[in-house]
């Protein structure tokens, strides 16, 4: 293994490729199919957690790699907000909450949606 | 034509013999390199001769492993009858199990090893001898699929570790496969066999011929042939990866200096404030159940010694216990002494688990102890004692620290509850001095500035049991370096290897990249110097940060969503069996977000670990629900005819859908004894046949208890219960013995006759036992327990398991409290609630004995000392008993009478007969009992619920 300086624009690729991205077919900077990705792997890790939670380790992670981290925060909303919306991820009550005490919403992982076409080969379904 | 094939055989296994002699590859009998139809005439000409002859012993094993390569994973023997007729007239097993062990002896042929093959001492010939038997190929792929990434790293580690890997790696639910991984020798060898069969020219572990028949029935199931060829194509590429770097590399492994690899570490102190503003000192224990997993053993083989605790040396414990400290904290009293010792000792030591699990359980480090306390308020143990700039610290000592130190670093004394420990809060300062240094040294802690680092581009996993990081073999790790002053350089150290220098210029930061690792534990330390101007006083003092980092293969999804999943199903106690769920020694809760359901649904699991006629819905639940109400769903296990179909199960699966949520499963796998029971329905009528896999060195003995008369035995012919008995209506306890353990069932079917009532389903229970004979109660309560553990089966197993245990109760009620008043009891409890007057009249002695007996608030348990010091304080009061004794044994008897002791006959007995002729103290306890009952009950209908 080799210990090496890299780049903020080199640190955005191979983030990319540990995300199981194309580094190359992604376009340059934080682009939205990188921050999704990172949210998605983030809230399999973190889950269940808040939003907030969620978001603020995303940006952490990211900070100074492009963009400005006011910025980056308000990326990193929106496109939480789409995965929300499509199922990427799911936001739900607690599973402790009685009827008394009820918590702020929880985020959660989803499986990925897919479709199996004619030829038996499956294509994930995703924001990109 | 016999005599032909011997000799074949033995040239064949003569000539694999040689060829494997330098790699010391084993031979299997399946390797015989013969045709299909060789073998099916083979077994004909064999089946024929109707004998064992010694002239013929290489024919008979390759038929026996066959045999274990075709049988479907259920019963070894009857398959093997059912290939060769007239078996079980003129076949002999011990004769088949000398004919292998001759093999490998004369032909280097595998010698199975591990428990499994200890308890399953003859087939387990067969069975590994047929290499990878066709029932558990799939299990196999799946598996190699799931490790892949491990074994392609580990190319290098060597035969035995391969297949301990496999073995430590299994985490699934077929307990036939979890036996078949302990022969690691032959795991090994298959892996190695499916990922070099393209490399010509060497000695394969597995003939080419005999590998190609396994792949090909392995691939005419979908899905396995996916997995094995995704896992052999990693498994490749790993292979052609390591030859390549290691002819590259030569020089470089030469000069590299490695220190040893970093050890898996003890216990981390961990401390908390009380709400006093004392600190409550402990430890946090790492998981032991992947710790138990991993050494092999299993929760029943802690059954065997018991347990204590470092500050708690009176108090042993089963060693089952250990398990519920998994993960958890522990507040200590006080530190083992010497430290040395573990937080927890075993009394006598389990073969693998006990060296495992010991330096685990031992404090790390030594005092002072550096705890910094961090954002949740708790302080935790800093390995390497080095402070930082504008922390807070918690140090623990074993003595007082001077007053001269505690001065300079303006030390503030805390109250600690552990015994015999210091502790002191340290505030460090942002800028710090060099006779602040001095101190810090004279407390043995070092100093490090503010440096930083940090993971960027992936949100990293944190482990609190490993103390670090968890990334996976696929994940480059980048770590972000920067300092609140300037650096001259940063450098880097992976695991003891030679530092990385990374200089910085008119900068405090740099991102470094150190690549994807390979899987295990890393320590990266990270050293900052500081710029030349910012003077060399402190430079000298600066300490390298140490980061630990695990790095772990990928783990599939339906893995590692488990725990992340909007609807989970908690099973209490962990690890409990299906059986102990159905008799209510378990249960299952289901969490989930409110204002939504989860259908519970049932799944059947046969032995190829392949779902058997779909899923069975069991209803819909709200969420969250209690125990109660699932346990109202999984009543419906006990009916039929799903009862029939689990019994006949290999793996048993609740499930939890929650739509999108997800879902949740608990797995109950069906552990495969050597000797096991099996109801079977044949031509309208049922018998129950003894199973028998173990050797045949220790005598079995066989044992009938009828459900009309459950205390009389009758004893059983074994070639009879291996035969099959018939089953006659209304069932009985059947129990085979093996060395000092017991194997029971319990089969019960309905009359052959039409039923015209509800009533003829009953049974007219009777005992061989008097009342008069109070010494039986021993006996009785020996005979309930059996009763109590032995598995019900068929289509009334369950309820007539219930009603004997129940006629059990009554039985000994009648023989401490007499029969009346025991029957008036049972009466009461049935629904005649005015009776409850009477028998409060009828306990005898002074009416006051009765009346605070029901007036007294008892627990369901009734056995807390608070409650047993209160029944021996009424009983003294009205001159009932003063004997502390036999009015514990009194209680016990009437509300947990599975708590008696009965190992000391010589003292129990006597007891018994002391508590008869004292009926007023026996009526009073059960007394005691129903009226809690009968309260609760009403408490129950009163509030619209119904009574636990």
């Amino acid at each position: 293994m080799t210990i090496s300086v890299v780049a903020p624009k080199v640190v955005v690729q191979r983030t990319a490729r540990s995300l199981g991205l194309d580094p190359l077919a992604i376009s340059e900077g934080l682009s939205t199919e990188l921050i999704a990705q990172a949210l998605r792997r983030a809230a399999h890790i973190l889950a269940p957690c808040a939003r907030h939670e969620l978001e603020s380790a995303v940006v952490q992670s990211l900070a100074g790699l492009g963009t400005g981290n006011d910025a980056l925060a308000v990326s990193v909303g929106t496109i939480l907000e789409e995965l929300i919306i499509y199922g990427d991820i799911l936001e739900m009550r607690g599973a402790d909450d009685g009827y008394l005490s009820r918590g702020g919403l929880l985020l959660r992982p989803a499986p990925p949606s897919f479709v199996v076409r004619s030829d038996r080969s499956v294509a994930i379904l995703g924001k990109h | 034509m016999l005599i032909e094939a011997q000799t074949r055989l033995e040239d064949q296994f003569a000539k694999l013999s040689r060829e494997r002699a330098a790699n010391k590859y084993p031979v299997y009998a399946l390797e015989h390199g013969l045709e299909a139809s060789d073998i099916d005439a083979i077994r004909q000409e064999l089946g024929r001769e109707q004998t064992l002859r010694r002239e013929h012993w290489l024919l008979w094993i390759v038929i026996a492993a066959e045999v274990g390569y075709s049988y479907d994973g259920d019963e070894y023997w009857i398959s093997f009858a059912a290939e060769m007729p007239g078996w079980s007239q003129f076949g002999d097993r011990e004769t088949i199990r000398e004919w292998f062990r001759r093999f490998a002896s004369d032909f280097s042929g595998f010698t199975p090893r591990g428990r499994w093959a200890e308890h399953f001492s003859i087939i387990a010939w067969p069975i590994t001898h047929s290499i990878l038997p066709r029932y558990l190929q799939s299990h196999f792929a799946q598996h190699l699929h799931d490790l892949r990434y491990e074994l392609a790293s580990s190319y290098d580690i060597g035969i035995e570790k391969l297949g301990e890997l496999l073995k430590a790696g299994y985490h699934g639910y077929s307990s036939r496969f979890g036996n078949f991984l302990e022969q690691t020798e032959l795991t090994s060898r298959l892996v190695l066999a499916l990922r070099d069969e393209d490399v010509q020219d060497t000695v394969a572990p597995v003939t080419k011929a005999t590998l190609t028949r396994i792949v090909s029935d392995l691939e005419r199931q979908r899905a396995a042939r996916d997995y094995l060829s995704v896992a052999r194509r990693v498994l490749r590429e790993a292979r052609l990866q390591a030859t390549t770097r290691l002819v590259a590399s030569t020089t470089v492994v030469v000069t590299e200096a490695r220190t040893a690899e970093p050890e898996g570490g003890g216990l981390k102190l961990i401390a908390r404030r009380s709400s006093g503003g004392s600190w409550n000192l402990g430890v946090t224990f790492p998981d032991l159940m992947a710790l138990l997993r991993r050494s092999g053993a299993t929760v029943g083989t802690l059954g065997v010694t018991r347990i204590r605790l470092s500050d708690k040396a009176d108090s042993w414990m089963p060693a089952q216990a250990l398990l519920s400290y998994s993960g958890k904290e522990y507040a200590l009293r006080a530190l083992p002494i010497p430290l040395t010792r573990g937080v927890v000792e075993f009394e006598q030591q389990i073969r693998g688990f006990s060296d495992l699990v010991a330096p685990k359980l031992r404090i790390q480090g030594s005092a002072p102890w550096l705890l910094r306390i961090q954002g949740d308020g708790a302080a935790r143990q800093v390995l390497g004692n080095h402070v930082r700039s504008g922390q807070i610290y918690l140090v623990i000592t074993q003595g007082k620290i001077s007053d001269d130190v505690a001065v300079r670093l303006e030390l503030r004394e805390q109250e600690c509850q552990t015994n015999d420990v210091g502790a002191y809060l340290i505030d460090i300062p942002r800028r710090i001095g060099d006779e602040y240094l001095r101190a810090l040294a004279q407390l043995k802690l070092g100093y490090a500035l503010q440096a930083h680092v940090e993971p960027v581009g992936l949100v990293p996993r944190w482990n609190e049991t490993v103390g670090g990081s968890v990334w996976l073999s696929t994940e480059e790790l980048i770590l972000r370096l920067w300092a609140d002053f300037d650096v001259g350089e940063f450098a880097i150290r992976l695991d003891g290897r030679d530092r990385t220098l990374i200089p910085v210029h008119n900068s405090n930061d740099a991102i470094v990249s150190l690549g994807t690792l390979p899987i295990g534990r890393h320590v990266i330390e990270v050293g900052t110097t500081i710029a030349r101007d910012q003077g060399a006083k402190i430079a000298r003092s600066l300490q390298p940060e140490q980061i630990v980092v695990e790095v772990r293969a990928p783990v599939p999804w339906r893995e590692g969503i488990r725990h992340q999943a909007g609807v989970r199903a908690v099973l209490e106690p962990p690890e409990s069996s299906f059986e102990d769920l159905m008799n209510g020694r378990a249960e299952i809760a289901l969490h989930g977000p409110a204002d939504r359901n989860a259908m519970a649904e049932l799944r059947l699991f046969d032995a190829n670990g392949h779902q058997v006629d779909g899923s069975e819905e069991l209803g819909q639940l709200p969420l969250p629900s209690s125990a109660t109400a699932v346990h109202r769903i999984i009543e419906k296990l006990r009916t039929e005819p799903l009862s029939e179909k689990i019994q006949a199960a290999h793996r048993v699966d609740l499930v939890f859908r929650g739509d999108e949520l997800g879902s949740s499963s608990l797995t109950f796998p069906k552990d495969v004894e050597p000797l096991r029971w099996k109801l079977e329905h044949k031509q309208a009528r049922y018998a129950i046949r003894l199973i028998d896999e173990a050797g045949p060195e220790q005598e079995i003995r066989v044992e009938r208890y009828d459900m009309r008369v459950p205390d009389r035995r009758e004893r059983l012919e074994l070639d009879l219960s291996l035969a099959g008995v018939p089953v006659e209506p209304p069932g009985s306890l059947f129990v085979a013995r093996h060395e000092k353990r017991l194997f029971s069932t319990i089969p019960s079917i309905a009359p052959q006759q039409r039923l015209t009532a509800f009533t003829d389903l009953g049974i007219d229970i009777k005992f061989a036992s008097s009342p008069d004979h109070p010494r039986r109660i021993g006996l009785l309560l020996a005979l309930q327990r059996r009763w109590g553990r032995a598995q019900a089966l068929g289509p009334l197993g369950m309820v007539r398991k219930a009603n004997v245990l129940a006629a059990f109760e009554q039985q000994i009620a009648r023989m401490a409290c007499g029969p009346s008043w025991a029957d008036r009891a049972r009466d009461c409890r049935g629904g005649q609630k005015m009776l409850l007057d009477r028998l409060q009249r009828e306990v005898g002695g002074s009416p006051g004995f009765a009346s605070r007996m029901r007036s007294t608030q008892w627990s369901k348990t009734g056995l807390s000392r608070v409650e047993r010091e209160e029944f021996l304080k009424i009983a003294k009061t009205y001159s009932v008993s003063g004997n502390p004794e036999l009015c514990e044994l009194a209680m016990r008897l009437a509300f947990q009478p599975n708590t008696i002791p009965l190992a000391d006959l010589d003292k129990i007995l006597p007891a018994f007969e002391e508590l008869a002729r004292n009926p007023i103290l026996a009526r009073g306890a059960f007394f005691a009992k129903l009226s809690t009952d009968m309260a609760a009950r009403e408490r129950a209908a009163s509030s619209g619920g119904e009574a636990a």
